[in-house]
């Protein structure tokens, strides 16, 4: 048999929603991979769609997590003194 | 719902076969070649035992103890399940030709079950659901494996093929016409001979050794009720 490859799966719950990555599958090509995703991870749960993809295929950040998370933290980023969806300041004062 | 007596023998035929592929399947799934595929075999043996319940339950009513009667207390003489359902091979080829056999076979079936009453044609509905995905899994398998070792698959369809009949074999006047169920049984065995030929293989009518495990399935069911009789 060929080497097994490993296959990223992204499930989605319902019609419309996003596709979410909720495991991996070792498998020996995109086919055998949607077989088996298909009984690990909708066997007991509601879903309306499967995505598998060859780990191979994904492109990694290269960056570590101090880059990544440097936004983490940054409360003065955060439109909080906006009210959402009306248009309006929550405090008029920001001073 | 009450069925002809005729009617409810091969809906309970069609159950113990369910049953006996599901026990198995069950069963195996540490034998299978890797963690994914232990896995999936384990589901869609679960799967099979639900349809069993599901036919036992249209054959009788869905009392419990009826069916947990017909399941546990039943004299092993009166099950009718073609032999190649109670197939216990732990090797991969076996299994994987097993089932591309009797899933392919049991998705005819449904097809003449679909056909008949609208409470049938439901539950065939439902079992379809599942078993598409089935028929799948197994056709892709069946076909990589006979890629990969075409001896050993040869060996298991010697083995299997001349018991696989036997999942069309339907008396008079029950579930269906016998001319529909023959002509059901002709049209899958012609596609699966005119398939398997075009890839090499060949198909005797007659095993070297016949197969027939279901002794085995019920006395490993039945060991809880048997130890504890009225108290299980």
């Amino acid at each position: 048999m060929p080497p097994n490859r490993v296959y990223e799966v992204f499930r989605q719950k319902r019609l419309g929603e996003e596709y979410i990555h909720v495991g991996e599958v070792e498998a020996l090509d995109p086919e055998t991979a949607m077989l088996a995703a298909k009984e690990h991870f909708s066997r007991r749960e509601l879903c309306s769609g499967l995505w598998v993809v060859d780990r191979e295929h994904v492109t990694a950040a290269h960056w570590d997590e101090a880059v990544l998370s440097s936004g983490f933290g940054k409360d003065y980023r955060k439109p909080e003194g906006f009210r959402a969806g009306t248009g309006e300041f929550a405090h008029r004062d920001l001073s | 719902m009450t069925v002809a007596a005729s009617v409810s023998a091969e809906l309970i035929k069609l159950a113990d076969e369910e049953l006996f592929a599901g026990h198995v399947l069950t069963s195996v799934s540490g034998w299978g070649p890797e963690l994914e595929i232990n896995l999936a075999m384990s589901s869609m043996g679960q799967d099979e035992l639900g349809h069993a319940r599901l036919l036992y339950g249209l054959a009788v009513g869905t009392d419990r103890d009826r069916i947990n009667d017909l399941i546990y207390a039943r004299p092993p003489g009166e099950f009718r399940a073609a032999a190649l359902s109670s197939v216990y091979s732990k090797q991969w080829e076996m299994l994987v030709v097993k089932h591309f056999l009797y899933e392919s076979a049991d998705a005819e079936r449904l097809r003449l079950l679909a056909g008949s009453t609208p409470e049938l044609a439901e539950a065939a509905a439902k079992m379809r659901s599942e078993e598409d995905f089935h028929l799948e899994f197994w056709t892709s398998w069946f076909d990589r494996t006979a890629r990969i070792d075409h001896a050993r698959v040869q060996k298991a369809l010697s083995a299997l093929w001349p018991s696989a009949a036997g999942l069309f074999d339907f008396g008079e006047g029950g579930l269906f016409t016998p001319a529909s169920a023959r002509e059901a049984a002709d049209d899958w065995s012609s596609r699966i001979t005119s398939r398997l030929t075009s890839l090499g293989f060949s198909l005797p009518s007659v095993a070297e050794e016949p197969v027939d495990d279901s002794q085995r399935i019920l006395d490993e069911m039945r060991i809880v009720y048997n130890d504890a009789p009225g108290r299980w």
